[in-house]
């Protein structure tokens, strides 16, 4: 990803060696506020990474800036505006869902509405009522993925790591946790992302490191990329509301600019698809729409993955 | 999610996290298995009070102070108090580590807060089941012999069993820290308690912590009873230092190790 003057968090060299093997190698990123993915295989050393900035495994070299302050000298004082949700989270079994919550929202903010502060967010997580005060050894996997992605939004952090977030969860629930997190990214917080399933990654992010063997493949917005690797088909769609009116006001204003299209855009019921080697013209002719995104269609990143991974196999 | 304005407390992370410790406990069986562990010596010394009543001795100050609660009562409770002290403290590190919350939690604030509380905690809880079983022996042997043990003799009856106690949780912190199960957690304490008879007949004393009470334990009754000691000077001095600092020594090293440690499930 591109660097600027100041980034949410910043990887300087960051390695980690495990007596000869090498899982993150010398590492250098730059973070923005946005939703950022480390998309690679098992293995590939995403978890590695966020333990490291997580303060929970040392690193071997380097270090890194979140929010501006060391990760090997001000720990404390970042864990306390982060949120984390590990892969398969776990939880004290014969503690209540809410007593989780109040535990992690004590920890991390101290507050004094934990009460009402914890109802909201086991309303927003999904979990149902008659679940809160009962014992986490009774919830199913699906509504432990809820609560663990609950207490890591818990206190409001600034920046939450999501390892896996959707593993486990039925196809149903893994739409409406998407919905919650973009959610939660609208509202300002920083999402890290560690996941394998291209698709996940894709539906939240906004920003990628395609990560192999510890050192990053490519990394930039998945728009840029697109871009970069020559694939030329986005997708228009409305990130607040479904006012249907403004998707086929966008369409007849495009329709009108042919030449800025290798094919006829086209308009389905939520978006509109179109092909196109000049993206800066139809950004222009968008800029009045606040409400809609341009980004690749669905399947690009998968594309864009294959690519990255093809070129190093024919390495 | 309509979001809350969050405010800070005087709750320190070290209070949300003890309170939390005392909660899970006191839902856990544990609890129960505690309470039985330290009513044993009670009823013991309850058989002990009566044969001393029935029998034709007559019961002084000194009988109740020397022979009844500190021959009998703390050598009878010394063993349930350190079965008691393992089984509060084996999982205090490996449970995080079976259950997988350790991630969650030491992602939220620093482990030198985290093993502070746990170390807080089991102190508390520790003193808490010794007071309980304490003054339940005040009360007996008050109601029964219509004495009162010397305060001077029952605060450091306390504070010895305390520091004995505080060993053994060392022990098992440092067990169940380093290797992150409970089971070793459990079983090298357990194993070390009753070998400690077996160190003490091959002539391998300075290897039993017990002893180290027991000769702080006999300089204390031979000031009562005699005015003086017969414990070698030297020999009480390394039991007093062994005594104080091997519980120290050992959270230390816990803490040095801890920190240096990966958290990863």
């Amino acid at each position: 990803m591109s660097q600027s003057l100041n980034p949410l968090i910043s990887i300087r060299g960051l390695t980690k060696k495990y007596d000869k093997l090498v899982v993150v190698d010398n590492l250098n990123l730059d973070i923005q506020e946005s939703c950022f993915a480390l998309l690679g295989p098992n293995g590939a050393g995403k978890t590695t990474i966020m333990l490291m900035l997580l303060g929970l495994i040392k690193p071997t070299n380097g270090t890194a800036l979140i929010l501006g302050k060391d990760i090997l000298k001000n720990l404390e004082d970042i864990l306390i505006k982060i949120g984390f949700l590990p892969e398969n989270v776990g939880f004290f079994p014969n503690s209540t869902g809410r007593e989780h919550i109040e535990l992690i929202l004590g920890l991390r903010n101290k507050t004094k509405e934990r009460r009402e502060a914890t109802e909201l967010l086991l309303k927003w997580c999904g979990l149902k009522k008659e679940f809160w005060d009962k014992k986490v050894i009774t919830y199913s996997q699906g509504m432990r993925q809820r609560l663990g992605i609950a207490q890591a939004f818990a206190g409001n952090p600034k920046i939450v790591f999501l390892d896996e977030p959707l593993s486990n969860i039925d196809p149903l629930g893994r739409d409406d946790l998407i919905k919650k997190i973009k959610e939660k990214k609208r509202e300002g917080i920083t999402i890290i992302i560690a996941s394998h399933i291209i698709s996940e990654v894709e539906q939240i992010s906004d920003s990628v490191a395609i990560i192999d063997n510890g050192k990053i493949k490519a990394s930039d917005t998945i728009l840029a990329l697109a871009q970069s690797y020559g694939l030329n088909e986005y997708e228009i769609i409305n990130i607040h509301d479904d006012t249907k009116k403004s998707l086929i006001e966008i369409f007849e204003i495009l329709s009108s600019k042919r030449d800025l299209f290798l094919e006829h855009p086209q308009l389905f019921s939520e978006k509109i698809i179109f092909r196109t080697n000049n993206l800066n013209g139809i950004k222009k002719v968008l800029k009045k729409f606040d409400n809609f995104e341009i980004k690749p269609i669905n399947g690009t990143l998968g594309k864009i993955y294959i690519k990255i991974i093809k070129s190093k196999i024919s390495e | 999610m309509n979001s809350i304005k969050l405010s800070k407390t005087y709750y320190s992370t070290e209070k949300v996290l003890i309170s939390f410790y005392f909660k899970k406990f006191f839902k856990s069986f544990r609890v129960k298995l505690c309470f039985i562990f330290i009513l044993i010596p009670l009823a013991y010394s309850f058989i002990d009070i009566q044969n001393y009543i029935n029998s034709s001795v007559e019961i002084n100050q000194l009988i109740l102070d020397n022979s009844i609660f500190l021959r009998g009562f703390l050598s009878f409770s010394l063993i349930y108090y350190n079965i008691t002290t393992i089984i509060i403290s084996c999982d205090i590190i490996s449970e995080e580590f079976s259950n997988r919350t350790a991630m969650v939690l030491y992602s939220t604030t620093s482990r030198k807060k985290i093993l502070i509380s746990k170390i807080i905690f089991i102190i508390l809880l520790l003193m808490f089941f010794e007071l309980t079983s304490f003054i339940s022996f005040g009360i007996l042997s008050t109601f029964t012999l219509g004495l009162m043990i010397s305060p001077i003799i029952f605060i450091l009856g306390f504070f010895l069993i305390l520091i004995n106690m505080l060993f053994i949780f060392s022990l098992t912190f440092f067990f169940s820290a380093l290797t992150r199960n409970t089971v070793v957690a459990l079983l090298i304490p357990f194993f070390y308690n009753y070998s400690e008879q077996l160190f003490i007949l091959s002539d391998l004393k300075f290897l039993s912590y017990s002893q180290q009470l027991n000769n702080l334990i006999s300089f204390i009754q031979n000031i009562i009873t005699n005015g003086n000691s017969s414990i070698k000077y030297y020999e009480l001095t390394v039991s007093f230092i062994i005594f104080f600092t091997l519980p120290i020594i050992f959270i230390v090293i816990t803490f040095y190790t801890f920190k240096k440690l990966d958290i990863r499930i």
